[in-house]
């Protein structure tokens, strides 16, 4: 598990997964690369060669045209990337004296690992954002039953579902949107401090006990298949579905203000965003360890909960009020790959307390509650 | 030409027939599998514009009413799995609140209603079961009963959209067949008016015979050879006798299976016409074993032997087990046996 979440080295096959690497690889900026060590190097290379594959296209159903455009804009991003990785590295290695390869693997992986979500988290500007917002509300842009390559294919194929010359636009903007990373962002949308799937579950819940006086937009039969028959419920959600899922949550969302939309769609996006994150690693380890993903990355913080208690004194809920998340190897941008990492062991740490109800203690409806804060840190 | 020289020919002629046969069923297959995968998946995710930009190409196939026909049949296969899924209450109040709002958003959509109309049916169907009609509890008849009420209400208020599709006629004798006593008479008006939409519809004459088969309480052999006829008339120009035996063949299907021949008034001359036709004009390896299956049950060795000479292609064995049903194997080797006259 773990060499999935760290920057292991990437098989031969990586290679040929971006298209004319050959070409720009070897091409690439021999002043830099000749200043670090062979083993930076071959860190350097795997995580090329990983992002590579984060760029693939698939062979079959893309119009040759935007095939065309999509491939040269991977060429050039990978090939700027390549000289970025080479100065992420030099930033780590001054940060940090005597970082061991394996740590500085960790942790330009872990950024590279952001890029990929803040690219698709954050919009070049309103117009780009309305027609995505558009786009992404269509069932088949949640591209049921299709198979993809990469986030990059995913897409693409998004995107050929539009007409010119809207479809160039957005383009253009995934361009740009490439050309950010490694930069500050300033104006990134916050984390939801719940998650779709959560409030999905909590009104399916609601569906199951009132049925039609739930007042929810219907569920398409997938998705009713899934929530209400436990179709597949053993399996982990596939995409299409998380996507349709999303959809049906963005229905029953307040749009009467700019600032509920704003809200709406960013919480939409962050759901829909790719994650290279398996919902296991989000787990809490045996006997309430750290998850996974908090060990692989060294990932530390501090999560603010309102808790839930009953007369009795029992936590019967909670809810994450606050995140300050931080990941080793990410200074300019939020963490927003990683911000969720420690939701689920807070939650159940959260609710497993017990305490006698406190003089000042409001009560209200049989319940009172109290604001806790719980810190994660990784011991070197 | 030396009869020698033509025996010579002979198998490679009677291949060239065989394996046109093979390749326009496996062309047509293939294109109905295409629309029913397409419509399969449109509705499984709720993505009701692809059924409706599937639904608007039927005047592309004007020029070929089985491909019209077939289109949307396939459309109708493709909404199986949704429509019939085995599945609670919940699932089917989503599907109808969902066809219905998908009906609200699109008035004037025959589709769009069609497909709220499936919803309301298929939930219906579930509240019954599938068990056999005598193990079906009283409630269960009840609420399957008031699930067709309420379509057929439904259809009465929207029917000016509705009936402009022959589908929209076909649901309506489907519910008065299986839950709203409808008498055959009222049956054949609606057939007849769903047949001036589209008298090469074979969705319209399977509804109506299927009306008319005795387990639905329908007509006696005498009042299915009549509409079988009739039914061959209306749709003659495009089907030939064509319609006679394809829908005997449905009749063997789903009622009378080995005793076609005592329980109705079937006739083998006309069913050969019929076969003959179907083979010229829907040439396929199932409708080739069709004809000598019946062949056999009409004990007409000629016409069996010619037949199955006929017959080559891969996946025989399913067909043959697809068509004939219970003890297939046996059935078959009887005939051929028969055939070789041992």
């Amino acid at each position: 598990m773990k060499r999935t979440l760290v920057a292991a080295a990437c098989t031969a096959a990586c290679l040929s997964a971006v298209p004319g690497f050959s070409a720009w690889a070897q091409s690439a900026p021999a002043a830099v690369g000749s200043t670090v060590s062979p083993d930076d190097r071959e860190l350097h290379d795997g995580l090329l060669r990983q992002l590579g594959s984060a760029f693939k296209l698939g062979d079959q159903g893309l119009d040759p045209d935007l095939r065309a455009t999509l491939e040269a804009m991977a060429r050039q991003h990978l090939a700027r990337m390549d000289a970025e990785l080479y100065r992420w590295i030099a930033e780590e290695r001054a940060a940090t004296n005597g970082l061991t390869v394996s740590k500085l693997g960790m942790r330009i992986s872990a950024r590279l690992r952001n890029e990929l979500k803040l690219w698709r988290v954050e919009a070049v500007n309103a117009e780009n954002q309305a027609a995505w917002f558009q786009l992404l509300q269509r069932p088949e842009a949640c591209l049921p039953w299709q198979r993809y390559e990469s986030f990059f294919d995913l897409r693409a194929r998004q995107l050929q579902l539009v007409a010119k010359p809207q479809r160039d636009a957005m383009v253009a903007g995934e361009r740009e949107l490439l050309n950010r990373w490694g930069t500050h962002r300033a104006a990134l949308p916050e984390a939801p401090l719940q998650g779709i799937p959560e409030q999905v579950a909590d009104r399916v819940r609601d569906l199951k006990l009132r049925g039609s006086a739930a007042n929810l937009p219907p569920l398409v039969p997938a998705l009713a298949a899934r929530l209400l028959e436990g179709w597949k419920a053993d399996e982990a959600i596939s995409w299409d579905l998380q996507c349709l899922q999303a959809q049906w949550w963005l229905k029953q969302q307040p749009m009467g203000t700019e600032a509920q939309r704003q809200a709406a769609y960013a919480a939409f996006r962050f759901e829909l965003a790719p994650t290279t994150i398996p919902a296991s690693a989000l787990e809490p380890g045996k006997d309430g360890g750290y998850p996974l993903l908090a060990s692989s990355f060294d990932i530390g913080g501090r999560i603010k909960i309102d808790v839930k208690f009953d007369t009795q004194g029992q936590a019967v809920g909670a809810s994450i009020l606050s995140r300050d998340i931080q990941v080793p190897g990410i200074r300019d941008n939020p963490p927003l790959n990683f911000v969720t990492v420690f939701d689920k062991l807070a939650i159940s740490r959260a609710l497993q307390q017990k305490f006698p109800v406190p003089a000042k203690a409001e009560i209200k409806d049989g319940f009172w509650h109290a604001q806790q804060e719980f810190s994660f840190h990784i011991k070197d | 030409m030396k009869l020698s020289r033509l025996l010579l020919l002979l198998p490679g002629l009677l291949c060239g027939l065989a394996c046109a046969d093979v390749a326009n069923e496996l062309r047509m297959t293939e294109q109905r599998q295409a629309w029913t995968n397409d419509a399969n998946k449109a509705a499984w995710f709720g993505d009701f514009e692809a059924l409706e930009r599937e639904f608007a190409r039927r005047p592309e196939d004007a020029k070929d009413p089985f491909q019209r026909a077939d289109r949307v049949n396939s459309l109708f296969t493709g909404l199986y799995n949704t429509f019939n899924m085995k599945a609670s209450d919940a699932y089917y109040e989503q599907l109808e609140a969902l066809t219905l709002a998908n009906a609200k958003a699109h008035p004037q959509s025959p589709l769009a209603h069609l497909l709220y109309l499936e919803a309301m049916t298929s939930h219906g169907w579930a509240i019954r079961g599938s068990s056999f009609a005598r193990e079906v509890p009283q409630a269960a008849w009840d609420g399957m009963t008031r699930q067709f009420k309420a379509a057929y209400q439904y259809l009465q208020m929207h029917k000016d959209v509705v009936l402009r599709e022959p589908r929209g006629y076909i649901i309506w004798m489907y519910m008065g067949r299986a839950a709203l006593q409808m008498d055959v008479d009222q049956t054949w008006q609606l057939a007849q008016a769903a047949i001036k939409l589209d008298p090469y519809d074979d969705a319209i004459y399977e509804e109506m015979l299927t009306a008319l088969l005795p387990r639905w309480g329908g007509g006696s052999p005498e009042q299915i050879e009549a509409f079988v006829r009739e039914a061959s008339k209306l749709a003659s120009p495009q089907w030939g006798h064509g319609m006679y035996a394809r829908l005997y063949t449905i009749a063997f299907a789903i009622e009378y299976k080995h005793g076609l021949f005592e329980k109705t008034r079937a006739n083998w001359a006309e069913l050969k016409l019929g076969f003959e036709d179907l083979a010229v004009r829907v040439p396929s390896i199932r409708n080739r074993l069709r004809y000598a299956y019946f062949a056999c049950m009409a004990k007409d060795r000629e016409t069996f032997q010619t037949q199955t000479g006929l017959i080559s292609g891969r996946d025989l064995k399913s067909h043959i087990q697809d068509i004939i049903g219970a003890n297939a194997d046996r059935i078959w080797e009887d005939c051929k046996r028969w055939g070789a006259g041992l």
